[in-house]
């Protein structure tokens, strides 16, 4: 953890609501990135990632400075979104605009067909992690996205280490079979014949 | 065909020493499904590793600190409305309380009344008594006090009122800088 972070942390635990902001500006992407890996929609991971970073904020007396802010926030916010989807069950893979009209980092405005080939990449990860169950979800992302050891998972989402292991196998189990079958995902976009025809033959 | 360990090595990316990575290699060129299921997880990993990062749109910051804002003044709020639902709930109850004491008082109102008077008749005979008491006293207990003492008295007290007058004021006045600061 970066030192000014532990400092911004114990600033926060005094009451200094500045401080927790910069806490926000620094890992705001991760735990959107949780949230939009966890809930399939922008604007879900966005509220997430608000109520993620509210908690942390009211729970802020009980984290251990000596500790990752990154894990401590991180467990909060894949928490809340393994709430959030027991609760009102999100669908992953509804075909909307909202969903894929969002995908890459707005200053990057990738070309027409980079951004095709993203959401098509988007579409099949969403798809795969739909296959799961929320807390076999939280386990994947929180691995293979944010590099949690199995301890880290175990301690974020109140699992053994042997029940994250498990966990793991299995969700990768279901992954492969679904990634086997074909397609796994249907095609999200259209892009003009002609385009097709003139400027993208392999697609 | 029995695929363990080779899907737990497969699934849980475990580390082989150089005798079970052999044996591994053996058994994916006997085992099609095995073969299958590492190409697929090799596959997966490709793609979570490539597929683009999500991040939030401009202002995530802004609208957290507009949010936490809502939310403190709703608690806020929350706090003031339990405050005067207990006031108004125990005023409620005494106001109750009361008319209840009076209803079933009713009947003996006129005794209640007269009780009253006495004790209130009563508590001035009280009062008389100690004024006859303590006046005299008074009187002559000024006269025995030497006057000297009775001047530093009046002083000590002005002057204990007058430094306590400015020290309330100085607070008055920074706690309204640091307020509206």
């Amino acid at each position: 953890m970066h030192k000014d972070e532990k400092q911004w942390a114990r600033q926060a635990q005094e009451g200094n609501a500045d401080a927790f902001s910069n806490l926000v500006v620094a890992y705001q992407k991760q735990v959107f990135s949780v949230c939009y890996r966890m809930l399939g929609t922008p604007t879900a991971a966005e509220d997430a990632a608000q109520e993620a970073f509210i908690r942390a904020y009211k729970a802020i007396d009980s984290y251990d400075v000596e500790r990752s802010f990154a894990t401590w926030v991180l467990s909060i916010a894949s928490n809340y979104c393994i709430d959030q989807i027991r609760k009102r069950k999100v669908t992953l893979l509804s075909m909307d605009n909202e969903k894929y009209g969002w995908l890459a980092p707005p200053a990057q405005d990738p070309t027409p067909e980079r951004s095709l080939v993203e959401k098509e990449k988007q579409a099949q990860v969403h798809a795969l992690l739909e296959t799961l169950s929320e807390t076999d979800r939280a386990a994947i992302v929180l691995q293979y996205w944010h590099d949690f050891s199995y301890q880290e998972i175990a301690e974020a989402l109140s699992l053994t280490v042997s029940a994250v292991k498990s966990r793991l196998f299995r969700a990768r189990k279901t992954m492969a079979e679904e990634w086997q079958k074909e397609p796994l995902v249907p095609q999200v976009t259209h892009i003009p014949s002609e385009r097709i025809a003139h400027e993208s033959p392999t697609l | 065909m029995n695929h363990q360990p080779y899907e737990t090595w497969i699934l849980l990316e475990t580390k082989l020493d150089a005798e079970q990575e052999r044996e591994y290699y053996q058994h994916l060129r006997t085992c099609s499904q095995c073969r299958r299921l590492a190409q697929a997880q090799r596959e997966i990993e490709h793609l979570f590793a490539t597929s683009p990062a999500p991040y939030p749109q401009p202002g995530f910051t802004s609208r957290w600190k507009e949010r936490l804002a809502k939310v403190e003044e709703g608690r806020k709020n929350f706090a003031t409305w339990i405050m005067l639902s207990v006031l108004t709930l125990a005023f409620l109850f005494t106001l109750v309380g009361l008319s209840l004491q009076i209803i079933s008082r009713a009947e003996y109102f006129p005794q209640l009344i007269a009780v009253a008077i006495s004790q209130a008749a009563r508590w001035f005979n009280l009062l008389t008594s100690l004024e006859n008491f303590f006046s005299p006293v008074l009187r002559v207990g000024i006269k025995l006090i030497p006057q000297s003492w009775i001047l530093a008295f009046i002083f000590s007290l002005s002057g204990i009122v007058t430094t306590w007058v400015i020290t309330l004021s100085k607070n008055s006045i920074s706690f309204n800088k640091e307020v509206t600061g």
